[in-house]
């Protein structure tokens, strides 16, 4: 992730850790609600929490200005890149709320297919067969040997 | 009474039945680009509670060595690595095949994976229980400072930035918080939804970040997926596989140093099969009368690979099993599954549950001798499965791990945990946050709360510092903090020396938590 200021790329740990560091300011308030003693270790592991997310916004500040600290994974995530995985997660997202309206059998026999043919699978057969032995394990593995009863 | 209660463990219905599918499943699993061992586990997890608890380790960990063995076998038919711990294999055995000695190194894969494996296991056999019997000696203090090592040395876990490690693992600590305080009766940050005050459960999490997200960066070549590309089966396979005997025993000292340096990179935590594999290379290397053969097509040097990455695998068991510090990202999580079946690592593992951990232990030792059979006869059938489209293998994973993740306890609300974690895995990933270490905190998290408070109570009013430091293990216990502190960074030195005097010529996932 890159954003320009002044031709000087700021290292994505910069916004990671001031990120961190309000999720751990936040969450040390929402401690000083909760009853003292059950509220002790969680406070001291977002305090720590807190030192570290500094060193790491600090640590990006230096990377920012010195570009050969830079790690392999500072650049792992563009907005490219995530575009198909979202993608996907869109579709499970869609696929597990579907379970908890239409019951977990009927949503899976539909979730197969979208998928498939989302990643680009055209051959019918394939998709009917996919879909079909996959229900089929669930259905006697879990259902028949296991007992699970399923939404 | 122990010793029949252990053979009825060990050769009962079920842990013959998860032998066998731990050993063949876990060379699929393995021989799979961009699965690996940490992920089978975490799927197959779920589909052995209802197994006996002998049985379920038996098979989580036979998938364990056998997925380690299986990832070689696309590392040398198609020069890509199924697991980060065959990329050393990959160089020389990719080599061998263009030759026409494709079967001949993957013999010479299974057989080395054997030794390795079984040496390891009888390892653990002997190291295990008198370490074990320290654990006797601690109290809570000692159980909170060991808790803090496990959290420390998880910046060892983590990817090429040991901070974000160790903040990975603090997350993981701050999951365990949400939830009902038993101690004092009160929920924790669970803001009125009643789902969440029994708080947020292992085995979904866990899928979440493993599978759910392997998903996901799967899926970001999906240009590709869509073009139908996909890896081609090696065609015409001929040759030998079993390696001549003479063979074997000329390589007897390589394979038996190279075992040796993969038990203590085994027991070191965050060395996984990968660094054990490229350090048993460069020994081998080192010591050879043919140096100039390595990367050109070495059978010593698959002996060395092969042998050192699948002995870390009994060498990652030995913290876990005694002291509850994994030894790796798939012992992180195989600890989870110990824990779901009743199993606390330490001394009442060696001793109240003898009958059942000896006949793990002892299943461990017989899977690597069956891998070593089963992947002589199958090998080069295995290889075919590398070429299934993810097309196919994301909805059948999708699938189990929303199954997995509900058959816990019938939770629709774990699915929906598996899903948010699935997401959390995947931007943490894509961040350079490695998961494993936030698997640690979450399984780690409470045994540090407890004993950290009981602590403070056997201080009393004592200043709680000088009262650790007056106990002789938990000085002992923080000096091997600040050295899992340190320790990172010196691996991190060892790594860019050891990739920097190695040829480059085998894949790596740099999204893998392998």
């Amino acid at each position: 992730m890159k954003t320009s200021v002044n031709k000087c790329e700021i290292n994505i740990d910069v916004f990671l850790g001031i990120f961190l560091s309000i999720f751990s300011l936040v969450f040390l308030h929402e401690s000083s609600k909760i009853h003292p003693e059950a509220a002790r270790f969680p406070k001291l592991i977002l305090s720590i929490s807190l030192i570290f997310s500094i060193f790491l916004t600090i640590y990006g500040m230096r990377k920012t200005l010195n570009t050969k600290l830079k790690l392999k994974s500072d650049t792992l995530l563009n907005f490219e890149v995530i575009q198909m995985p979202l993608a996907v997660f869109v579709i499970i997202a869609v696929y597990i709320l579907l379970i908890k309206h239409i019951g977990f059998f009927v949503s899976t026999i539909l979730f197969v297919p979208a998928l498939m043919v989302f990643y680009g699978v055209r051959n019918i057969h394939l998709i009917l067969l996919t879909d079909v032995l996959l229900n089929l394990f669930v259905y006697v593995f879990f259902v028949k040997i296991l007992n699970v009863i399923f939404p | 009474m122990i010793t029949q209660q252990l053979l009825q463990n060990l050769f009962s219905f079920q842990s013959l039945i998860g032998l066998l599918v731990g050993v063949i499943g876990g060379m699929f699993i393995g021989a799979l680009p961009g699965l690996g061992a940490t992920m089978g586990i975490a799927l197959l997890i779920p589909m052995t509670f209802s197994m006996e608890p002998a049985a379920s380790l038996i098979m989580l960990i036979s998938i364990y060595t056998s997925a380690i063995y299986g990832g070689s076998i696309t590392a040398i038919l198609l020069h890509t690595p199924g697991t980060p711990a065959s990329a050393a294999t990959a160089m020389d055995g990719y080599e061998l095949t263009k030759k026409g000695k494709g079967l001949q190194a993957i013999g010479v894969s299974t057989v080395a994976s054997m030794f390795g494996g079984t040496l390891s296991a009888i390892a653990l056999l002997l190291i295990a229980p008198p370490l074990a019997r320290l654990s006797l000696e601690f109290n809570a203090p000692e159980y909170f400072l060991l808790a803090v090592l496990g959290l420390t040395i998880i910046g060892s876990l983590a990817g090429d930035n040991m901070l974000k490690g160790i903040i990975s693992g603090i997350l993981g600590l701050c999951v365990g918080f949400i939830g009902y305080d038993i101690s004092v009766g009160v929920g924790r940050f669970t803001y009125g939804v009643s789902a969440l005050q029994s708080g947020i459960q292992l085995v979904p999490a866990l899928i979440g970040l493993f599978s759910l997200s392997q998903v996901m960066i799967q899926a970001e070549n999906m240009a590709a997926i869509r073009r139908g590309e996909k890896i081609e089966p090696v065609q015409n396979l001929s040759g030998r596989v079993v390696p001549p005997l003479k063979d074997v025993l000329g390589q007897t000292v390589n394979i038996i140093r190279s075992s040796i340096i993969g038990i203590i990179v085994g027991i070191l935590p965050g060395a996984g099969g990968d660094i054990g594999g490229w350090l048993g290379y460069n020994e081998a290397k080192r010591f050879s009368k043919h140096k100039e053969k390595f990367g050109k097509g070495s059978l010593e040097a698959i002996w060395a690979s092969e042998s050192a990455n699948n002995a870390v695998t009994g060498g990652s068991l030995i913290p876990l099993m005694t002291l509850g510090i994994p030894g790796s990202s798939a012992a992180a999580v195989l600890l989870g599954g110990l824990l779901i079946h009743g199993l606390t690592p330490g001394h009442t593992l060696f001793t109240e549950k003898a009958d059942i951990t000896y006949a793990i232990i002892l299943g461990f030792l017989i899977s690597n001798i069956l891998m070593g059979i089963v992947g002589l006869l199958i090998a080069k059938h295995v290889a075919k499965v590398a070429s299934v489209s993810t097309a196919i293998i994301a909805p059948i994973i999708v699938v189990l791990s929303v199954v997995g993740s509900y058959a816990i306890n019938l939770s629709y609300v774990d699915i929906i945990v598996m899903g948010v974690f699935g997401i959390i895995g995947y931007f943490m990933r894509k961040t350079g946050f490695a998961t494993a270490p936030m698997v640690l905190g979450i399984i780690l998290g409470p045994m540090a709360e407890l004993n950290y408070k009981r602590a403070i109570l056997m201080a009393k009013s004592d200043n709680i510092l000088v009262y650790y430091l007056s106990r002789p293990i938990c000085l002992i216990l923080i000096f091997f903090i600040v050295i899992s502190l340190l320790a990172p960074i010196y691996m991190k030195k060892l790594e860019k020396k050891i990739y920097a005097s190695t040829p480059v010529g085998a894949s790596e996932d740099e999204n893998s938590d392998d």
